[in-house]
């Protein structure tokens, strides 16, 4: 009897770890490119084109690594210009949501490593600073294929350095390298688009 | 009898160009176009004119993936003033809506503009730039042959040369013409 017992236990077991595997999306890499919509930003709005490679770690758990360009106008008399280099982890709370469902959120926080030059358009005078930030936020794959999908995310990053100001006063135009870390940041809303082209590993 | 052998030859013909037709669009189809697209600007109502040229690659009979650029050719307008040049490139994906040879499709590309805008006609002040850009597209591809199709593509484009003087890159792209295609993989059964 106990044989017995022991023989369908290791079956049920068999069985509950092949159909893991089977549904395990673990190892993907997916590579794709994304625009950016800059906004709340102390200089005002702007518009960035980017790329970004993912490693997914789990059915629950993927990681974005991504590097943006995006330029601000500022009132028609300076340039900014940033430069973002960094990565984030996506969690999928929703076990439930996955492919072949159309939409699947997920939440993200990360970190990057941010440029940002400013020039004075008229005098073609600029200051630039390198910097940390951290970012977080939310977001949804929408599941075009098994493989392909359109992210739409949304996320507040936080400057970890002291910021760039641009003073616009009448005709006077300058720019000032704040002397504090002033934690100010902008809202990055991203539309990419991402192909899985191979597995790197299999569990 | 000789009519009847006839009309199975016609028919073996129809049928069998049917199935190469209905199987041309699926994973691994390679198209490449090469052409002239006018375009129109939303800012000061000018036309450009651009050699454009894409390479894209079905995943399967409802995605594709993209990459294009555009060779600035002229520009429309004779005003003082204006872009000397505004070439483009961009990448994306597009999901296509395909019945037999008919396929419809729409898609979103982030792409980059690389500019130069004069002050005035001969003057030696210029800016050149690199511009992010946004565009979504709309097209039609009638594969009509194993390695030829006709194709209608507009595409409107989101940007702006942000270097003095500031331009504003909102602009529409109309494409026509004929493409190459190439069925890369065989079918998988």
């Amino acid at each position: 009897m106990k044989s017995k017992l022991i023989i369908v236990l290791l079956l049920v077991i068999q069985i509950i770890y092949a159909q893991n595997d089977s549904i395990s999306n673990a190892g993907w890499f997916s590579l794709g490119g994304r625009s950016t919509l800059s906004a709340f930003d102390a200089d005002g709005s702007g518009l960035g084109t980017g790329g970004q490679f993912r490693i997914q770690l789990s059915n629950s758990v993927n990681t974005d690594w991504f590097a943006d360009y995006i330029t601000i106008n500022v009132q028609d008399k300076i340039r900014s210009e940033y430069y973002h280099i960094g990565w984030s982890v996506l969690f999928y709370p929703f076990k439930t949501l996955q492919y072949p469902k159309i939409f699947q959120p997920y939440i993200l926080a990360g970190h990057c490593f941010d440029y940002n030059k400013k020039t004075i358009l008229t005098s073609n005078t600029s200051l630039d600073r390198w910097g940390s930030a951290v970012q977080a936020g939310i977001g949804t794959h929408i599941n075009l294929s098994k493989r392909c999908d359109v992210s739409f995310t949304c996320q507040y990053m936080i400057h970890l350095t002291s910021d760039l100001e641009s003073e616009i006063t009448n005709n006077n135009v300058s720019i000032v390298k704040q002397n504090n870390t002033a934690f100010e940041g902008h809202m990055l809303t991203t539309l990419s688009v991402n192909y899985k082209l191979f597995r790197l590993w299999r569990n | 009898m000789e009519k009847l052998k006839l009309a199975i030859v016609l028919l073996f013909i129809s049928c069998f160009s049917f199935a190469q037709n209905d199987e041309l669009i699926r994973s691994g189809l390679l198209s490449v176009r090469l052409t002239y697209s006018p375009s129109y600007l939303f800012e000061n109502n000018t036309s450009h004119y651009y050699l454009h040229g894409n390479i894209e690659g079905y995943v399967n009979n409802k995605i594709s993936i993209a990459g294009e650029g555009y060779y600035f050719l002229a520009n429309g307008s004779i005003n003082e003033g204006e872009l000397q040049y505004n070439h483009s490139a961009f990448f994306g994906a597009s999901y296509h809506f395909t019945r037999n040879k008919n396929d419809f499709y729409m898609g979103i590309q982030p792409g980059l503009a690389f500019t130069k805008y004069q002050q005035a006609l001969n003057s030696p002040t210029f800016t050149r730039g690199v511009n992010p850009l946004f565009s979504t597209l709309i097209g039609y591809n009638l594969y009509f042959y194993k390695c030829f199709h006709f194709f209608i593509q507009g595409r409107l484009i989101l940007g702006e040369h942000i270097y003095y003087p500031t331009h504003n890159l909102n602009e529409f792209r109309l494409s026509a013409g004929l493409g190459f295609n190439l069925n890369t993989l065989k079918i998988s059964h």
